[in-house]
């Protein structure tokens, strides 16, 4: 056998590979037939060195981890499609159907997509100006305005006067006047302090209970992003694998995933932190809309400043 | 020598040559021909399952005898492989020593 016939025999039977791999297995043959050529033998003596051309051809393709005999597999196979009728335009016409499958599956994902996104719009507001609402009962029932103590002690002195002249009318003289604003003063001042209890006690639930939940919040923060990095960590060391040519690409795209919905949650655990309202000292007060905006007004002791 | 044997080593015998330089095919071929007696066609099957499974490396060197050569040169994959093939043969020939050398009759 000749070198050309020994080549196109060899490119036939590895046929099943890559351009690339064939053209180079086939010149590192080409180039130990010169060789032996140049030490003073012929094509015919070199190539009869290589042994049996049909098991020469079998090892190579178990390099690639490909049946000696898949050829004749092939051509099997063909005929099987052939004798069911599925033929190449049946498979032509499942890939026109698996395309338009992926289409319908793709836009079916992008409209779900903006309907949650929107869901959470909604429901983002309604949270908000359910919340403002319920501080701003909380507020006006347990009087943590300025407005609520002035109003109290009004309250109080006008109290106070009525009971003056009423018992200035029905007792005579000076020991009669004094009794009732002494009673008044008594009755104000213990008022004052259950107030200011009241206050103190709500004060000290309400930063507890901050102090909880922002705790709760920045150690799921916390651990998310601790679970986060490791994650990220595996990620580097499956994409050096997968670049050793290791089959790790699922496995590297799930863990790019956990990334991902490890450091969303660490984020999702701070924006539920609960801070301090600290607006209202400069003279502006904050307002929710309806639909869920905050803006900004300036007050009346704003305003006079 | 048995067709088994011999290809049960020329791995290693690969391995071994490729280690203390790095070659080129003709020239692999030639040197595992010293040792064993082998196919000179099944020596590029098993470089290219070598290189496939990332135990070799390969670069292209200019020649003034004819077309570029491809090398090939051991990885640390192949380092730590060939170190393990030779270990599994050391205790192989000494087990098969031993029991080859043992009295049947005590």
């Amino acid at each position: 056998m000749d070198k050309k016939t020994f080549i196109n025999e060899l490119r036939q039977a590895l046929s099943v590979l890559q351009e690339e791999e064939l053209n180079d297995m086939v010149s590192e043959y080409e180039q130990h037939i010169d060789m032996k050529q140049a030490n003073g033998l012929t094509e015919e003596e070199a190539i009869a060195d290589f042994g049996s051309l049909s098991q020469l051809t079998a090892e190579i393709l178990e390099a690639y981890h490909v049946r000696a005999d898949y050829a004749a597999v092939q051509k099997e196979g063909q005929g099987i499609c052939h004798r069911r009728g599925i033929g190449a335009g049946g498979l032509w016409k499942g890939g026109r159907l698996f395309a338009a499958g992926w289409k319908l599956a793709k836009d079916s994902a992008a409209r779900m997509g903006k309907w949650l996104w929107a869901t959470a719009l909604c429901g983002k507001g309604a949270a908000v100006r359910s919340f403002a609402w319920a501080k701003g009962r909380w507020k006006k029932y347990f009087g943590l305005k300025k407005h609520g103590k002035e109003g109290w002690g009004d309250m109080e002195d006008g109290r106070q006067g009525n009971m003056a002249g009423e018992l200035a009318a029905s007792h005579k003289g000076s020991r009669a006047g004094e009794a009732p604003s002494k009673a008044g003063a008594c009755f104000q001042g213990i008022g004052k302090c259950m107030a200011g209890a009241a206050r103190l006690a709500i004060s000290a639930c309400l930063w507890a209970a901050r102090i909880l939940w922002n705790g709760i919040c920045i150690t799921f923060a916390m651990s998310c992003a601790f679970a986060g990095a490791w994650c990220l960590f595996a990620l580097g060391m499956l994409a050096v694998l997968l670049l050793q040519g290791y089959p790790l690409a699922g496995v590297a795209i799930g863990c790019g995933g956990l990334v991902m919905c490890c450091f969303s949650l660490a984020w999702l655990g701070l924006t539920l932190l609960w801070k301090r309202e600290r607006d209202n000292k400069g003279g502006r007060q904050r307002t929710t809309r309806e639909n869920g905006q905050i803006a900004y007004h300036e007050t009346e002791e704003g305003q006079h400043a | 020598m048995n067709a088994q044997l011999k290809k049960g080593v020329l791995e290693l015998i690969v391995l071994e040559s490729v280690r203390r330089r790095d070659m080129y095919g003709y020239e692999l071929v030639v040197e595992v021909s010293k040792v064993v007696d082998v196919n000179e066609g099944t020596i590029y099957p098993l470089l290219k399952r070598l290189t496939n499974e990332h135990y070799f490396e390969t670069y292209l060197r200019e020649s003034t005898e004819g077309p570029p050569r491809k090398y090939y040169h051991l990885t640390a994959a192949g380092v730590l492989y060939r170190d393990s093939l030779e270990k599994e043969w050391i205790q192989l020939t000494e087990k098969v020593g031993g029991f080859l050398e043992e009295c049947p009759y005590g």
